[in-house]
């Protein structure tokens, strides 16, 4: 019992981080809206960007500067990387938004398979 | 001297400075002629590393001159160089090709953000291949999807809009699986510079994390390089963009994620998965299945541009089989196919664009008789589809032969029967555009828009090479066998 426990709360964070992935890649997959797609996208990513920090945390750690008194030191590196990360994965949904808004113009509708019916009718 | 210290560096730094300008500027010609000079500029960067690479020294670049694991390295090695040396060339001629071809398929006050974007997409490829750090691969490959999504959205079919979103999620989604890799990698080793990792995972005693970190690259890579069945984002991609951008991404974007996939699978986790025999099974079988079954859909594809994308995807099939052997090579002949495909493809992606422009039809079914009309199009029609099928005197042949003979020297027969088999499919879909295009001379198929002469030009130029290097295959066999040499080394 105490086992499954620590297993459920000790790696709490890694359970939030595969919920977000998955409930991301099931939207991508699953929904027809182009804008929820895109969103589930960004949940999906934000999971990953959860993860990364998750693997940087350190308990009872201080920023990495020499001084005395402190001997656990935290890696900033993983955060740093998702600075990198987030700001991609901004340029990537402000291209993706910049495309609905495209899509919407050109076929007046933003759900995937009302677009494709669209195209059908188009071709014959 | 100090320019030959940078020239690691210059094909990423010149785009940076001209893909803005390009922009700003707002004119299309001045765009035009910048993303000429910057790109004949890169090429000019990779033929003067040419000498020093050969004599067997990697070229390290170690920016902001933070040492080596400790900040963003650069280093050119035999692949690298091969790699960058196609880009840049390909570059070069797209940017020839696009003036015209362009103009006619998008707005003309987006032009100069198209020329800005192809610099941007050219920069982050070359990126892809010049980087030793994981993380700023993965930037690189962010910048180029970026720029690339921009691109074919400028398609003037609205289909095109769809496709580039649909790109959009699916690159995304690779790229942030990739991305997870890369985490995994780095809790396991501490460092992200290519070359320490794989001297890391030698001795780390996370095995177990280290697979899961490639078999979370594998799997974004997979998407990346649009594997079957894996693919299905590609073919409307390539039929749609505008025919410029189509070029660029037939000859180098699918090739690059190749690359990045071959880098990552021998030259850095080479031990610790070579244990791993699932993994040859997995690449000989995707391989052998992307063969028959996307050339069985380029036989029933009508749309001239969709045909040539599911032969892509068949060729890619391979490469990967290619890589699936195992052994030096068979990854030289891997590479050696890259080379031919990418000239090949480009070829006659560019032809399929100044059919598009002239005929104002990309159905194949249409094409009826127009061989009569612009007889030297359509011989380099023949010759680039011969190449494609691999008759010997052509580059394609070349790539086909040292694949088969891995194969055989190793008694893969599963693989050589697929080669054997696709090819001959090869030969039905080529055919099947030959014989409608030169059957009925008499019909009233028109032709009415010129093309100029910079397109043809640059198709030409890529034909002329398929026969060429077909003759002539000494230097990119040698370099490829370099380049497959310098990973196994190292794995």
């Amino acid at each position: 019992m105490e086992s499954v426990l620590d297993l459920v709360l000790g790696h709490f964070n890694y359970w939030a981080v595969i919920a977000l992935l998955m409930i991301g890649l099931y939207g991508i997959i699953a929904r027809q809206n182009l804008l929820k797609k895109l969103a589930c996208l960004s949940i999906f990513q934000t999971g990953v960007f959860l993860l990364f920090i998750s693997w940087g945390y350190r308990h009872d750690a201080t920023v990495p500067i020499l001084a005395e008194g402190f001997s656990r030191y935290a890696n900033p590196l993983p955060q740093v990387l998702m600075l990198t990360a987030i700001v991609v994965g901004v340029a990537t949904l402000a291209v993706g938004y910049a495309l609905i808004v495209r899509i919407h113009k050109a076929y007046g509708s933003i759900e995937e398979d009302a677009i494709l019916e669209k195209d059908q009718q188009e071709q014959e | 001297m100090l320019m030959s210290l940078h020239l690691a560096v210059l094909p990423i730094l010149l785009p940076m400075i001209g893909a803005p300008l390009a922009a700003l500027l707002g004119r299309s010609s001045w765009a035009w002629w910048i993303t000429l000079i910057i790109s004949i500029g890169q090429l000019l960067c990779f033929v003067a590393m040419l000498p020093v690479v050969l004599g067997g020294q990697p070229l390290d670049y170690s920016m902001g001159g933070w040492a080596i694991p400790w900040g963003i390295a650069y280093r050119v090695d035999a692949l690298s160089l091969f790699m960058g040396l196609l880009i840049a060339a390909i570059a070069v001629l797209t940017c020839v090709y696009a003036k015209h071809s362009l103009r006619t398929d998008v707005d003309h006050e987006k032009l100069p953000y198209a020329y800005c974007c192809m610099q941007l997409c050219v920069m982050g490829l070359l990126g892809m291949v010049l980087t030793a750090d994981i993380f700023n691969l993965f930037v690189f490959l962010e910048i180029s999807s970026l720029a690339t999504y921009g691109l074919v959205s400028l398609g003037k079919d609205r289909r095109a809009l769809l496709a580039a979103f649909r790109y959009l999620v699916t690159g995304t989604l690779g790229a942030t699986l990739f991305l997870i890799g890369v985490g995994l990698a780095y809790t396991a080793t501490g460092t992200l510079n290519l070359e320490d990792m794989a001297q890391k995972f030698a001795t780390s005693p996370h095995q177990r994390t280290i697979q899961g970190a490639f078999a979370f690259i594998f799997a974004g890579l997979v998407l990346k390089i649009a594997i079957f069945p894996l693919h299905l984002w590609l073919p409307t991609v390539y039929r749609f963009a505008p025919s410029a951008v189509a070029v660029l991404l037939a000859a180098t974007a699918t090739k690059v994620a190749l690359y990045v996939l071959v880098r990552c699978q021998f030259g850095l986790f080479g031990q610790a998965i070579s244990a791993s025999h699932y993994l040859a099974e997995l690449l000989l079988v995707g391989g052998v299945l992307a063969m028959l079954y996307c050339s069985y859909l380029a036989l029933k594809e009508d749309d001239f541009k969709g045909l040539l994308a599911y032969s892509s995807l068949a060729h890619l099939g391979y490469m990967l089989g290619g890589m699936g052997l195992l052994s030096a090579k068979g990854l030289s002949a891997s590479l050696m196919q890259l080379f031919a495909h990418t000239l090949a493809k480009g070829g006659l992606f560019m032809l399929a664009g100044i059919m598009v422009l002239s005929a104002g039809t990309s159905k194949i079914s249409q094409l009826t008789g127009l061989a009569g009309r612009s007889p030297l199009l359509f011989l380099a029609l023949v010759i680039c589809g011969l190449s494609l099928v691999g008759v010997p005197g052509t580059v394609g042949f070349v790539g086909k032969w040292q694949l088969l003979d891995a194969a055989l020297t190793q008694g893969r027969f599963g693989l050589v029967l697929a080669i054997l088999a696709s090819s001959l499919m090869a030969l039905a879909y080529v055919w099947k555009i030959l014989e409608t295009a030169y059957s009925n001379p008499q019909s009233n198929m028109q032709l009415t828009v010129k093309p100029g002469w910079l397109m043809p030009l640059s198709m030409w130029s890529l034909t002329l090479g398929c026969l060429y290097f077909g003759f002539f295959s000494q230097w990119p066999w040698q370099l490829a066998q370099h380049a497959a040499t310098v990973l196994w080394g190292s794995s």
